[in-house]
């Protein structure tokens, strides 16, 4: 039980254009014990960040008509205390994806919740 | 989530659509319905919540703003499900449109917001016991 009340301390911030997809791991990583914040786009992803205190955020790289590497970049200047974890479903630079997310590489699609909650366990243990 | 608790813990639980552009409204009306017990797909705009209607997710229910970023409000999307989920019951929220007649087959509810006790309300629309898990 102390795991999960530890995992209620962190906040997750998904963001994802897939609205299913992103209920189905939010509501996973809910019932593992965390609080789970849910953005489709930069703009929310960014006042969810400028409204509620996260600790991690899960930045697919292919948003709707937008780049989840710009909102990695962004995070990393305006927001340094927020780990990242980038998903997507294209093999990117190494190097690229490795300079902006905290636990890589890039966990590529399709994924089963559990790889990316070991992934957030990772982080915390640092 | 205690589904001890829950009135219903047997039966699936209710998903519904929940389309609010304003995130922190979003997260407060989320967070009331996962308490009780529902399962919640968030969008923050009529566009994306169009994407879900027109999927194979099953919905009970579709909860809509009218006035969100994007090609479509949420009337539009509310015109969208009786279109392609007939069945579907549909609350609208609005702090600014007051319904009228002409609107009135497009939703099956009217919430003026900021809205209160909304899950009682919508479980009583739902014919459920508004009871949730610990309060």
């Amino acid at each position: 039980m102390s795991a999960v009340r530890a995992a209620e301390e962190e906040t997750i911030l998904l963001v994802d254009s897939d609205a299913v997809g992103r209920a189905l791991i939010g509501d996973y990583l809910r019932g593992c014990g965390y609080r789970v914040l849910e953005a489709g786009t930069i703009a929310e992803a960014k006042q969810a960040l400028g409204q509620q205190a996260v600790d991690i955020a899960v930045v697919d790289v292919a948003l709707r008509e937008e780049s989840g590497f710009e909102l990695a970049a962004w995070i990393r200047t305006s927001r340094p205390q927020v780990r990242v974890i980038l998903t997507g479903s294209v093999e990117r630079a190494a190097s690229l994806a490795g300079d902006l997310c905290d636990e890589g590489p890039e966990l590529m699609r399709p994924f089963h919740p559990q790889q990316l909650l070991d992934r957030i366990k990772r982080l915390r243990r640092r | 989530m205690n589904t001890k608790e829950r009135p219903d813990a047997a039966a699936p639980p209710v998903t519904v659509l929940l389309a609010e552009d304003e995130f922190l409204i979003r997260l407060a009306i989320a967070d009331e319905l996962r308490h009780g017990g529902w399962h919640v797909i968030e969008v923050g705009t009529a566009d994306e919540g169009a994407d879900v209607i027109r999927s194979a997710m099953p919905l009970d229910l579709v909860i809509t703003d009218v006035h969100m970023p994007g090609e479509r409000n949420g009337l539009e999307l509310a015109r969208l499900v009786r279109a392609v989920r007939p069945g579907t019951p549909v609350v609208v929220m609005s702090g600014q449109l007051a319904p009228t007649a002409a609107d009135a087959d497009l939703y099956t509810m009217f919430i003026p917001k900021p809205a209160s006790d909304l899950f009682a309300r919508i479980s009583a629309l739902l014919g459920q016991r508004a009871a949730p898990e610990s309060r």
